[in-house]
């Protein structure tokens, strides 16, 4: 089920009202089953799998702090790690890892051949093996007691609003707030569906309509040319932005409506003044869950310069890998962890340039400046993350750096779909995106639900400019990207 | 979804309902009762509406004008913020 659908709009309110009708010991079966319904309406046998990922993850926790032996802990855990991935690598990665190791071995004179197995790839598979992971570790590392009762421990891995895009939550935030009993309060009802009217007001108003000219250049890649490129690259950092933290802010806003406080998952990251701060900004859940999972045990950077160098490409190479099976993914997440490294040797040079040329680390100018770069090597990157194949990937940065024609201009932009209409409809979208971001991150203000009755239009607005865009939308309603992750 | 033009941007009759929703809006700002203005803002977007309806605007120029208009009331609501700052 995706929160843009007519089915959505009438499981919500109907989980909620027996949510708060309910006595306590019936509202986590209630949870639990509701987010299986949600989850068993993408395909009902992909039930099978994450409840059996939550099975070896809950009975290996419990074992883990039972037992005092610490190679039986190793070992439990080691078979969390080796099921629980092993089941993500086969639906996610077995055809990409085949096909690449096919194509490797005839690039060597072989004449191998393979037919790729008709996987489905389980929607938010990603999502809750990382959940259940870090659950297990922080059991294994005494951070946590494990959770006795399978129920709790069920739902915290497939609570619905988070369960197929984050936020990745961790144990110790989310499974107490589950076990509270939450009772319908006006501020978390307020803010609650103020958030879910941006997020879909994100996703629905703006990211589904920047798709169509980003679509008329990446499903193009032959006939594109380098402003083109440009545009449609401009054009889809803001579309996944709107797409995913829309996503985010309606789970957030589900959750809230019941009481339950996820985690925030983006913080305005195109504010963002090198890349090392975008990525404190831009999917919080997955770049603090690989900091405390992947970097810190490698070492992070109390080693050798070198050595944290490597951790960090790494990292962005694994984060690369995780959000897809292609090529394409995995030299988006390198480049990206090549941009910190390059950062990083830079620091100390660019320090003392701005010294020489008088410019104050906390000046307009400089800020405003490295937000423009920091931008500009995030849409470059976006172009690896974007294209359809390793192919096309080639095509588009051939035709990004040779194929420019000033005089086409007015026909790039026509074939791309973009109106007067379309141009002003998008250049207000994101003026109001970025005046709701700062309305919203005055958390003493936002966090008063009952706050001025403005704001209550204002939302009310969003959400109406939604319904309209869905109900009237050709295409019907469109999934998000980070699904297919 | 953007298949016509210019409706809005070229209806005198779109821009007198923009300024009449920027004038409700500076009145909410400065006047007391402000659900007066309110509800004055309301009737007059419900008229506008009515009036793209008839005009056979298109999904895109009704998004247009409520964006249009979301914009007016955001920006008032930006300057009260910075009045209470």
């Amino acid at each position: 089920m995706i929160f843009n659908s007519i089915e959505f709009l009438i499981f919500y309110p109907l989980v909620l009202l027996l949510y708060f009708v309910l006595p306590k010991q019936f509202k986590w079966p209630l949870l639990l089953a509701a987010s299986y319904i949600f989850y068993a309406v993408w395909n009902p046998p992909l039930i099978v799998l994450i409840l059996f990922t939550t099975a070896v993850s809950y009975v290996s926790a419990i074992i883990i702090e039972k037992t005092e032996n610490k190679r039986r802990k190793k070992f439990w855990l080691a078979i969390t790690l080796i099921t629980s991935l092993g089941v993500l690598f086969f639906f996610k990665y077995f055809n990409f890892l085949a096909d690449s190791a096919v194509s490797l071995w005839n690039l060597f004179g072989g004449e191998a051949d393979f037919i790729a197995l008709k996987l489905i790839l389980p929607v938010g598979i990603s999502f809750y093996t990382f959940q259940t992971l870090s659950y297990v570790i922080d059991v294994y590392r005494g951070d946590i007691k494990a959770e006795r009762h399978f129920g709790w421990y069920a739902l915290f891995v497939s609570f619905f609003p988070q369960l197929v895009a984050g936020p990745i939550e961790r144990p110790d935030h989310l499974l107490p707030q589950l076990k509270e009993t939450h009772k319908l309060e006006a501020d978390n009802a307020f803010v609650g569906l103020q958030k879910m009217a941006i997020g879909f007001f994100k996703k629905i108003v703006v990211a589904d309509l920047l798709a169509e000219f980003v679509n008329a250049v990446y499903n193009s890649p032959e006939t594109a040319t380098g402003l083109g490129i440009v545009i449609a690259s401009v054009l889809f950092s803001v579309q996944i932005y709107c797409d995913f933290s829309g996503y985010t802010d309606i789970a957030i806003g589900c959750a809230r409506v019941m009481g339950i406080r996820l985690m925030q998952n983006f913080d305005r990251p195109y504010r963002a003044r090198s890349i090392k701060e975008f990525w404190a900004r831009w999917h919080i859940s997955l770049s603090t869950w690989f900091r405390d999972y992947l970097y810190i045990p490698l070492g992070g950077n109390r080693c050798s310069k070198a050595r944290h160098y490597f951790n960090l490409f790494v990292v962005f190479f694994v984060s690369g890998l995780w959000h897809g099976a292609s090529w394409t993914f995995v030299i988006w997440g390198c480049l990206h962890g090549i941009y910190q490294i390059i950062g990083m040797m830079t620091k100390k040079p660019r320090l003392a340039l701005h010294k020489a040329l008088h410019i104050k680390e906390d000046s307009l100018f400089l800020a405003l400046w490295q937000r423009f770069w920091t931008f500009v090597l995030v849409c470059f990157s976006w172009i690896f993350f974007r294209a359809n194949s390793t192919a096309d990937l080639g095509v588009l940065l051939k035709n990004l750096f040779t194929g420019w024609n000033l005089e086409a201009m007015s026909e790039t932009v026509s074939s791309m779909g973009i109106t007067l209409t379309a141009v002003i409809v998008t250049v207000l979208s994101i003026v109001i995106l970025s005046m709701l971001d700062s309305i919203c991150s005055d958390t003493a203000l936002y966090e008063k639900g009952t706050a001025s009755r403005q704001y209550t239009v204002v939302w009310i607005t969003l959400a109406v400019a939604a319904a309209w865009c869905l109900l009237l939308s050709v295409g019907g309603a469109s999934a998000f990207i980070y699904f297919q992750f | 979804m953007y298949g016509s033009e210019n409706l809005i941007v070229s209806s005198p009759v779109m821009w007198i309902f923009f300024a009449v929703t920027a004038i409700l809006g500076f009145l909410e700002y400065k006047l007391p009762h402000k659900w007066l203005w309110i509800t004055l803002t309301v009737l007059a977007q419900t008229a506008a509406v009515t009036v793209l309806l008839f005009a056979g605007a298109m999904l895109s120029e009704f998004l247009l004008y409520v964006l249009a208009v979301l914009f007016i009331r955001l920006c008032y609501i930006m300057l009260e913020r910075r009045k209470a700052v």
